[in-house]
């Protein structure tokens, strides 16, 4: 299993604080295998590299070939509706079996197993469900405790001591400390304006430790929906902390299960972009469950001579990015209270790769 | 970007679960979330669950490119 790679999140406290934050990744840089790779071989290969982010490595490998070739299209109904299976199937997941295990509460197994075969389904098919109004309604019920509508239009979060619905329970089991609210956000763009802000920087160190603007930027639910009224009434009170996350993750589960009852007009909006910025390479923006998603290829007689992928973990992850810079001076005195805090931030930052955390008192 | 290491079923058992073999080493894991599984298919496992089946052709193809991988990581050391 070691190939696959894993995160080593270590927190070192000194006295009282975390002194550092030191984030030790094995995960192997995959997209080389691709480089000398004919642009069929190339792309029929990427979606057999990964596991639960197949469909969204797919469709942004072939829209950056796309794009290089001076064929870049606007993304069809059908690869709209696999991305939005495939990220509805991750927030699931989270959702409905990490949060509640790592928190001590009750899973939804039974309802997660049935929802994610339904949507593995769906996004192979290319059809778009009939089972869409009984998805929203069983997120609406048993998820979110509310209308779908009601849910999107929050003002502020704050639910009643008692109610029983998952978002609730989770709400409530949450650590409500709050966290700085430091650190850049990785910007909803285009590939055209990530392609240009980022020209001459795909080399390898680029691809392990990404910067946006000379620093580290967070990217994945929060940084899509803090803007949002529910959002930035939770960033004020709790800073980046749990809740925030935890409330972005259900916005964004809440959308999701919108489009997919809506139909396929409805998920126009989801974000799969691509440019070319010279003759043979192209660039990739595709927005998954856990955050931005870039590809870039440059092509040379119909193979690839280059292939760069960023994936979100390496934005989050980075030595100095919202990981490690929010830990960085937390209370470390109670051990059991900063694991918990540490956990949960790990948990709602989602690495895409086993992780462990250790703390070690300096 | 979690990679993913196709395993071979080599039994199923009651509620779900089974036993696949990665690369010698066997581990049980859910087969919850994939339809009409058997023994001898190819699924690709991610934390404890069996996420998709791969036909034999894909399975070997994934197999030796990871192989691939190996021996690049292993010449870089």
């Amino acid at each position: 299993m070691s190939i696959a790679g894993s995160l080593k999140l270590k927190l070192v406290v000194d006295a009282e604080r975390v002194a550092a934050v030191e984030i030790v990744s094995t995960r192997p840089r995959a997209a080389r295998l691709l480089a000398g790779k004919s642009v069929s071989a190339a792309l029929s290969l990427l979606p057999l590299l990964f596991t639960v982010c197949g469909g969204a490595q797919r469709l942004a490998g072939a829209a950056a070939v796309a794009a290089a070739q001076g064929r870049a299209q606007p993304a069809t109904e059908a690869e709209r509706l696999t991305l939005l299976c495939e990220a509805t199937q991750e927030h699931l997941w989270r959702l409905l079996l990490d949060w509640p295990q790592l928190l001590g509460q009750a899973q939804l197994q039974t309802e997660f197993s049935a929802w994610f075969r339904r949507l593995a389904l769906a996004g192979k098919s290319g059809c778009w469900p009939d089972w869409g109004d009984t998805f929203a309604d069983f997120v609406a019920t048993e998820v979110l405790g509310m209308p779908l509508e009601s849910w999107e239009q929050l003002a502020s979060y704050a639910p009643a001591g008692d109610g029983e619905s998952l978002a609730e329970r989770l709400w409530r089991a949450l650590p409500d400390a709050p966290l700085e609210d430091r650190g850049a956000w990785l910007p909803q763009a285009s590939a055209a304006t990530f392609a240009q802000a980022l020209d001459g920087r795909w080399d390898e160190a680029f691809e392990r430790h990404p910067e946006w603007q000379g620093a580290p930027a967070e990217t994945g639910a929060l940084a899509r929906w803090r803007l949002h009224p529910a959002l930035a009434s939770a960033l004020l009170h709790y800073g980046r902390g749990a809740r925030p996350r935890l409330l972005a993750r259900l916005m964004d589960l809440a959308r999701c299960a919108r489009y997919i009852a809506d139909g396929a007009d409805a998920a126009a909006a989801t974000t799969i972009d691509a440019c070319s910025v010279a003759p043979g390479i192209g660039v990739a923006s595709v927005e998954t469950a856990r955050g931005t998603l870039l590809h870039r290829v440059r092509l040379e007689d119909e193979r690839v001579a280059e292939y760069t992928l960023v994936a979100p973990t390496e934005w989050n992850f980075h030595p100095r990015g919202a990981f490690a810079s929010l830990l960085f001076g937390a209370p470390g005195t109670d051990g059991e209270s900063l694991r918990r805090h540490a956990s949960a931030l790990a948990l709602a930052l989602d690495p895409c790769v086993p992780y462990q955390i250790e703390i070690e008192h300096a | 970007m979690c990679l993913a290491l196709p395993a071979q079923v080599v039994e199923i058992r009651g509620n779900d679960l089974g036993v696949v073999d990665l690369g010698g080493v066997r581990k049980e894991v859910s087969l919850a979330l994939i339809d009409d599984v058997a023994v001898g298919d190819y699924v690709i496992i991610h934390v404890g669950y069996a996420l998709t089946k791969l036909d034999p052709e894909e399975a070997a193809k994934t197999l030796a490119l990871f192989e691939e991988m190996g021996t690049v990581e292993t010449q870089l050391q």
